[in-house]
């Protein structure tokens, strides 16, 4: 389930601190959160530490949380904000080479069966140009990949990725023309 | 519609914000252009694929992992003392909300009364706390000036009396205490001395005119008291003169470093910080003259003396020694003297090579004057200056002349230098203190010539034919035997040579030193890697 489809009402019970429904709103949100942590970080091991430690952020801020229909973007800001500090860790202690190993060795952990895939392009679309897609992705700065992702996969509407990243309509906007120029350039030789 | 024009619109095409005329003109050209058909189906494979990627990553997570995660976060949350409990807080702040808007006349009450109350206990606490400013006690040498509160009174009330007498009414003073009052001053002013605070002045409100009345009604006087009136200087006890005495002392010892310190910067040619630690300087050195002798120095003597210091600075040798003998003839037995002796001494040796009468200005310095004059490091230097010059009194210095000058010339009339010294003064320590001058200089390789070993080697070895002196031979070969270990890594021959120096004395420390050395050499090559 998206973040935005959260129901108010659970959002209110958890604010009033019943644990219960804390356990339910995991049970909603789970596989999304992971995802979007997963999506820009690319290693599990680490999208767990931070899931975490968002969880944990969850738990002793929402009281704080004045508007629950705002619930979407501020969990994202939350996921944004701690990948964003998570990376910038890492990078301090992680030279840049054995990062992208690191990528590419964790990226397989997970086997993705081919099977679950029914586009009917999926014929052209073979493994390597997914890689590299997402390696292209991956290698946008932070911002742009952050509001990339947003409008493009979660298809958040610019304010509320202003909201989200903390910066201007416009600069968001920059941002995310800046991603997709760079993409299609890098990408050009696909089509 | 041109293909350049579908690039620049093509993201807000993607997006679907554009107006429908203006996408279906874009389809019209992507119905035509293959080029522009495939770059937009290009990008829309790229987001689907990423929304797929999305996909199956949600779909691939095991449930066990969230699990896990969740228990972890649940745990660590508690760890942390965060409760997931109910939170009373914002029910607190909804009640007194609704308290604070309600409508009710009593309420209202009740809320003026709680506003004033916490107003007074506010202003109580404010009022207190100035009280407990710093005290007199705390602070002894800065006077309080203590506003207390102020006098009203009107000018109708003054009828005979000046306005201070007036004023003063108002404060009766304890007995024993004496009123001066000053009347011409303007505003008029009371000095009152008491037993238990030492004074205490009473100014007069300068707005109030005894004779006729003013048109402002009140007028307020202030009472400024002063705390305490430093009591007088003790004289000096034994134990402050003893104290001063090593202050003194210690200043004494830091004219040394300054000294350095003003040389290291001639140098590098700071003027301005020269000059600023020359003053300096100038003014310890003329407040220990005065501790050290009151009696013998004559005032003129400090600016004399400062003169010559600074001509020194200069280089104007022939001022400097003017100022200097002027201080020693006004105030001979003084301190300042001691140090113009001294001065004279060192410039006669170091710059102007007057060997003789270096000597006798440095006799003088010790035979004059008393020994709490001279700093340990003076006193040693004066010593040792004493000793090399009245070893060196020969043949008109020529020894010193000859070490002195082979110190500061280059590595090859320096070697003839040194090798003239060793041969005619043999006896002298000087000779020896060249020999380990120049070989300290050869092992830290300060010359940069690569044959500079070797010359010395044999500079040692023709020197050691002539010399008769045992010591200074098996100092010679003791070097010899050096430079071959560690500066030529000759370390055979240095066995050889380091054999040769104990057979000259075997029973003397450098003999022992040889054989340490031989030791030293023996154990390296056991332990070396290629040693058998």
């Amino acid at each position: 389930m998206r973040f935005t489809d959260v129901p108010e009402e659970l959002i209110q019970r958890c604010q009033k601190g019943d644990s219960k429904a804390f356990d339910e709103l995991y049970a909603l949100i789970d596989r999304d959160l992971y995802a979007s942590i997963y999506y820009f970080l690319r290693d599990h091991d680490d999208t767990e530490d931070v899931m975490q430690i968002v969880l944990v952020r969850l738990f002793k801020y929402i009281k704080r949380l004045k508007d629950p229909g705002k619930f979407a973007s501020w969990l994202w800001r939350l996921v944004v904000n701690q990948c964003i500090s998570y990376k910038r860790r890492e990078s301090q202690s992680k030279s840049d080479a054995s990062y992208d190993d690191a990528i590419q060795a964790k990226s397989k952990e997970y086997p993705v069966e081919s099977s679950n895939l029914k586009n009917p392009r999926e014929v052209l679309i073979n493994k390597e140009i997914m890689e590299r897609i997402l390696r292209e992705v991956d290698r946008l700065p932070k911002r742009q990949r952050i509001c990339f992702v947003l409008f493009e996969l979660e298809g958040y509407s610019l304010n509320e990725i202003s909201e989200i990243v903390g910066s201007s309509v416009g600069a968001v906007k920059f941002n995310i023309h800046q991603a997709r120029q760079k993409l299609r350039r890098e990408l050009s030789d696909i089509w | 519609m041109n293909c350049k024009k579908i690039h620049n619109l093509i993201d807000e095409y993607l997006s679907g914000v554009l107006s429908e005329s203006v996408a279906f003109q874009i389809e019209a050209h992507l119905d035509e252009c293959e080029r522009c058909r495939r770059m937009v189906e290009g990008w829309q494979l790229i987001c689907e694929s990423l929304k797929e990627e999305y996909h199956r990553i949600v779909e691939s997570i095991p449930d066990q992992k969230l699990a896990q995660v969740y228990a972890r976060a649940k745990e660590s949350a508690e760890r942390k003392k965060i409760t997931i409990l109910p939170v009373f807080l914002p029910s607190l702040k909804e009640w007194l909300r609704t308290w604070w808007e309600s409508p009710k006349i009593s309420w209202q009450a009740i809320r003026v009364v709680t506003i004033l109350f916490f107003g007074v206990l506010i202003g109580i606490l404010a009022v207190r706390n100035r009280g407990e400013l710093p005290t007199s006690a705390s602070l002894p040498h800065q006077p309080e000036v203590v506003t207390e509160k102020p006098v009203v009174f009107r000018s109708g009330d003054i009828t005979s009396k000046s306005p201070i007498e007036e004023v003063l009414k108002k404060y009766p003073q304890p007995e024993g205490s004496s009123i001066k009052i000053d009347k011409n001053a303007y505003p008029e002013t009371a000095e009152i001395t008491r037993k238990d605070s030492p004074l205490a002045i009473v100014v007069a409100p300068s707005t109030v005119q005894p004779v006729k009345p003013v048109s402002e009604p009140e007028t307020t006087a202030k009472v400024i008291r002063e705390t305490e009136i430093p009591s007088q200087i003790p004289p000096y006890k034994s134990e402050q003169e003893h104290q001063i005495r090593l202050v003194a002392k210690e200043l004494q010892g830091s004219i040394n470093n300054l000294q350095q310190i003003k040389l290291q910067l001639m140098r590098t040619g700071k003027a301005e910080s020269i000059a600023y630690i020359h003053n300096l300087e100038g003014s310890m050195l003329r407040i220990i003259a005065l501790q050290e002798s009151p009696q013998e120095t004559e005032w003129s003597s400090l600016s004399n003396y400062q003169q010559a210091e600074s001509a020194l600075l200069n280089n104007d040798y022939v001022t400097a020694f003017q100022k200097y003998y002027s201080v020693i003839a006004d105030s001979p037995n003084s301190y300042l003297a001691f140090l113009s002796h001294y001065q004279i001494g060192n410039i006669q040796l170091h710059y102007l090579n007057n060997y003789g009468e270096a000597l006798s200005e440095f006799q003088i310095c010790i035979q004059n004057y008393p020994e709490s004059y001279f700093t340990q490091e003076q006193r040693r230097t004066v010593l040792e200056n004493i000793a090399l010059l009245s070893e060196n009194a020969v043949d008109n210095w020529r020894p010193l002349r000859l070490y002195l000058e082979a110190k500061k010339s280059s590595v090859d009339v320096g070697l003839v230098l040194y090798q003239e010294l060793l041969e005619d003064y043999p006896q002298l320590s000087l000779a020896r203190k060249s020999v380990q001058h120049l070989l300290q200089n050869v092992l830290s390789s300060q010359y940069e010539d690569s044959s500079v070993p070797n010359r010395v080697i044999n500079m040692f070895q023709e020197a050691m034919d002539k010399v008769k002196d045992i010591r200074l031979r098996q100092q010679l070969q003791m070097g010899i035997a050096d430079i071959m270990n560690y500066r030529l890594f000759n370390r055979q021959q240095a066995l050889l040579e380091y054999s040769r120096a104990i057979q000259i004395d075997p029973h003397s420390a450098m003999a022992m030193a040889a054989r340490q050395r031989i030791r030293e050499i023996y154990d390296a090559a056991s332990t070396h890697p290629f040693a058998r």
